[in-house]
């Protein structure tokens, strides 16, 4: 089925259509997801709401941008989101802490291994993966879709809807702050 | 603790080249579909709505149709009542000035 075929039958509810979506992009979702968050039960639940997201929104979908790079945007939304919302969370619990003394738990992640890496490099990588946690939004995403999705500057630039340029200053970014935070550890 | 050195850092940023896409659980559309059906149930119509418009707007107008018929009914018997009521304390009066029975002393 062509992208514009199956976005129209994605648009009248066509059930073959979305599971076909689902297939298609299930993969590309789940990783950019995990990525992000690191943890792999949170990104299955967020891989999910992005296909529930888009079952939803397909009706409004205008075709400006490609298929995948609306997915791509979907997805990496909803991950930055649970990202901010975990983040409150642990602040507020660090606060209650202070004040309450409930000991409430600050649920700071384990050690991610990410299951695509090549066996010699798993150490190296789990670095990696715990000094990007720390780097702000904008750079965390371009380091993500560039190095672990493969993705070229130009696609990652329409999915972040920013430019070309823009794409390279944040990877320069990204890899000066991760070398900063990598020296440290 | 083991120094890390600049070859070091940028192997470290390598570590990622050649990197396979994660998979999800096998289940993973099932899972959805599982989920979708779920929030679909919750966002279902209301019993009300389940109806054809005019069903239910024709139940509701016999429903407030019965309501000021029960009004009008109650509102007319408690009249009626209070009526009675005077009626009875007339009757009482009369009876009693008539035989001359009233209650009013003088002392």
């Amino acid at each position: 089925m062509t992208e514009t075929a199956l976005i129209k039958a994605l648009q009248a509810k066509d059930q073959a259509a979305f599971k076909e979506l689902v297939e298609s992009y299930q993969q590309i979702v789940f990783n950019t997801v995990l990525s992000i968050v690191q943890q792999e039960q949170e990104a299955e639940d967020i891989s999910q709401e992005v296909f529930i997201q888009v079952y939803i929104s397909i009706a409004s979908f205008r075709q400006d941008a490609k298929l995948s790079t609306w997915i791509y945007r979907i997805a990496t939304t909803k991950a930055l989101d649970w990202e901010r919302k975990k983040r409150t969370k642990k602040r507020f619990g660090k606060i209650l802490n202070i004040f309450g003394g409930d000991n409430l738990p600050v649920d700071d992640l384990a050690d991610f291994n990410h299951p695509g890496v090549q066996m010699e490099n798993k150490e190296h990588a789990t670095l990696l993966f715990k000094s990007l946690q720390a780097l702000p939004e904008n750079q965390k995403v371009a380091f993500v879709l560039i190095k672990i999705e493969g993705l070229n500057y130009q696609q990652t630039s329409e999915i972040m809807n920013t430019t070309v340029k823009a794409v390279e200053a944040y990877m320069h970014r990204a890899k000066i702050n991760l070398q900063k935070r990598i020296s440290k550890s | 603790m083991k120094k890390i050195y600049s070859k070091n850092v940028d192997e470290i940023i390598e570590s990622v080249e050649g990197i396979q896409r994660a998979n999800p659980s096998p289940y993973f559309y099932a899972k959805l579909m599982h989920k979708m059906n779920i929030m679909e149930e919750k966002h279902s119509p209301s019993f009300l709505f389940q109806f054809k418009p005019v069903l239910v707007i024709g139940v509701l107008t016999v429903i407030f149709a019965m309501n000021a018929f029960l009004l009008i009914k109650q509102t007319n018997t408690k009249h009626q009542s209070q009526a009675v009521v005077a009626n009875k304390a007339s009757t009482v009066n009369d009876f009693s000035s008539e035989y001359n029975l009233n209650t009013t002393t003088v002392y």
